[in-house]
């Protein structure tokens, strides 16, 4: 009997332990991209408000932007093993798009890089980041101040049109170039007996956005109304 | 949705084949292949023609509940449907070349085999379902038909977009040329073998189900390895084409059909060891020894 009670204390331990885990390793990484973040919008702000034109921008933040944003994978990750609540699906979806703007449009395409819409869409994606990091991070642990939940569940409002405008800008701006260039596209004849027009490839998926961007909106008004209404009445359960 | 007989009362004696019968005089609409009866909401649907009075917990007033399936097509049409495209936009492309490619050369003995594989195996698939296909379900949700027709119909046209054009390019090397063509006849040959066998397992006009095994053909031995050999099959004759004609849509076609086949065989596998206690153990669904 004295055995049996202390192979099951054993195992509820090893659970918790494996809970825990899971909570520090979620911190840790919500954490890092919060301040990952931060310090591309700190550098962007920066440059731009020392510099006269928004051509350095980019320039200037790319490291931490490339960093940040490519860390974000691991999200992917996360709710495939079941990590975190989200679809799998989703979240790729989600990441994808960004890693496409920001490796395949943006980075190999340094003329585009001074065009106004870069920072705009930089800028979009710090503010968005930051908020849902901090977010994260803070429902770990229960200590979210209504205040971050307004902002997670407003902000969107007026960032995902200003976030998706820049990205389909800077995809639209590269077009030209790249059809002068050829970047990415292939030719016959050629072994494989395969060719890809990047630029026709790139109008395809532009044309994706379109059904995308009016469902999420939808779907975040909806979890806003649902999340906003549910912490007011947590913070009055919490004062009384 | 729960549904009363307004009109005539359900006597034990009766089978859900005349529930069908009765519901359809109320609503025209259904025809019994989209109809389902079930007697709670979480068990399955009950099997055709049950009798009420073999319904164990049934008495006066019982509720049955009923599902429909939404509008319904038959397998053999949506297999024409789905063989048709290929064959005809493979042909277009090899035909009508001047016309698409502007091309002035004729075409190349490699490209002319690639036409005959590729036109070749969708004409078998169109006679195996005229004669030899003995399907366990008579319809499918019709919604199925758009999605198939789109990925045959659209990965034949990028397939024999590239293999006919004047630009294409053979191989590099003879022994993939005789390698590829090789895996292809031995897949279909296969593949055909097993379907044959497949056809003799199941009486005609009958949807009962048995644990397969192989038959005087030495291709159906694979039956001893895996559930589904006729996809393995399958598979190698994608391959092998994929080989032959070195183009990159054909491979990916081979990856993307074996994903799905692959699916398809773990689903039947499962229901095979559901189905039958003495499933031999040894055996994969699709994979020999893997998977």
């Amino acid at each position: 009997a004295v055995v049996s009670t202390q192979s099951t204390g054993k195992q509820i331990n090893l659970s918790k332990l494996q809970g825990m885990l899971s909570k520090v390793y979620l911190l840790l990484y919500n954490c890092c991209l919060a301040c990952g973040w931060s310090i591309v919008l700190y550098q962007a702000v920066l440059e731009l408000s020392t510099a006269q034109n928004p051509t350095y921008v980019y320039e200037r933040c790319k490291v931490a932007l490339k960093i940040s944003q490519t860390l974000a994978l691991l999200e992917i990750l996360h709710a495939a093993i079941g990590l975190v609540r989200s679809s799998p699906m989703t979240t790729f979806i989600q990441v994808q798009s960004r890693l496409v703007v920001l490796w395949l449009v943006l980075d190999p395409v340094s003329e585009v890089h001074g065009y106004s819409n870069v920072p705009m869409m930089i800028i979009a994606w710090c503010i968005a980041e930051i908020v849902r990091y901090w977010y994260y991070a803070l429902s770990l642990v229960d200590k979210v101040p209504y205040l971050l939940t307004w902002c997670r569940y407003s902000f969107f409002t007026f960032l995902y049109p200003i976030g998706v405008s820049g990205e389909l800008l800077t995809i639209y701006s590269i077009l030209p170039i790249i059809t002068a260039t050829g970047l990415f596209s292939l030719s016959l004849p050629n072994k494989w007996n395969v060719s890809f027009n990047y630029p026709i490839f790139l109008m395809l998926y532009m044309a994706g956005y379109v059904p995308y961007l009016p469902k999420l909106y939808m779907h975040m008004l909806k979890q806003r109304s649902k999340m906003l209404g549910k912490a007011a009445a947590d913070g009055e359960k919490k004062a009384n | 949705a729960r549904w009363f007989s307004d009109s005539e009362a359900v006597v034990s004696t009766q089978s859900t084949g005349d529930l069908k019968k009765m519901h359809i005089k109320e609503k025209p609409y259904l025809y019994p292949t989209r109809m389902t009866y079930k007697v709670s909401l979480k068990e399955k649907a009950l099997p055709e023609e049950t009798k009420i009075g073999d319904l164990d917990t049934f008495c006066d007033g019982s509720v049955l509940y009923f599902k429909d399936l939404g509008p319904q097509i038959g397998w053999s049409t949506v297999f024409f449907a789905e063989y048709i495209g290929p064959i005809f936009a493979y042909l277009t492309f090899y035909l009508a070349r001047g016309y698409i490619y502007g091309a002035t050369t004729p075409t190349t003995t490699i490209q002319n085999i690639a036409c005959a594989m590729y036109v070749g195996h969708y004409v078998k698939r169109v006679l195996e379902t005229m004669f030899i296909h003995r399907f366990s379900k008579a319809t499918m949700p019709i919604g199925n038909l758009f999605k198939n027709c789109t990925y045959y119909w659209g990965f034949s046209s990028f397939i024999s977009y590239f293999i006919n054009h004047p630009l294409y390019t053979p191989p590099g090397c003879n022994l993939c040329v005789y390698l590829g063509l090789g895996t292809y006849l031995f897949g279909e040959l296969g593949n055909f073998s097993c379907h044959i066998a497949f056809m003799n397992m199941r009486p005609a006009g009958s949807r009962t189900r048995v644990i397969p095994m192989p038959d005087s053909n030495p291709f159906t031995l694979l039956f001893h390895l895996v559930s589904c050999p006729n996809y393995t099959y399958e598979v190698l004759s994608w391959i092998g084409f994929a080989i032959f004609t070195s183009t990159f849509y054909a491979a990916l076609f081979a990856i993307v059909g074996g994903g799905q086949m692959l699916q398809w065989a773990l689903g039947k596998h499962r229901n095979y060891k559901k189905e039958f206690e003495k499933y031999p153990r040894g055996r994969k669904a699709m994979i020999p020894f893997i998977l």
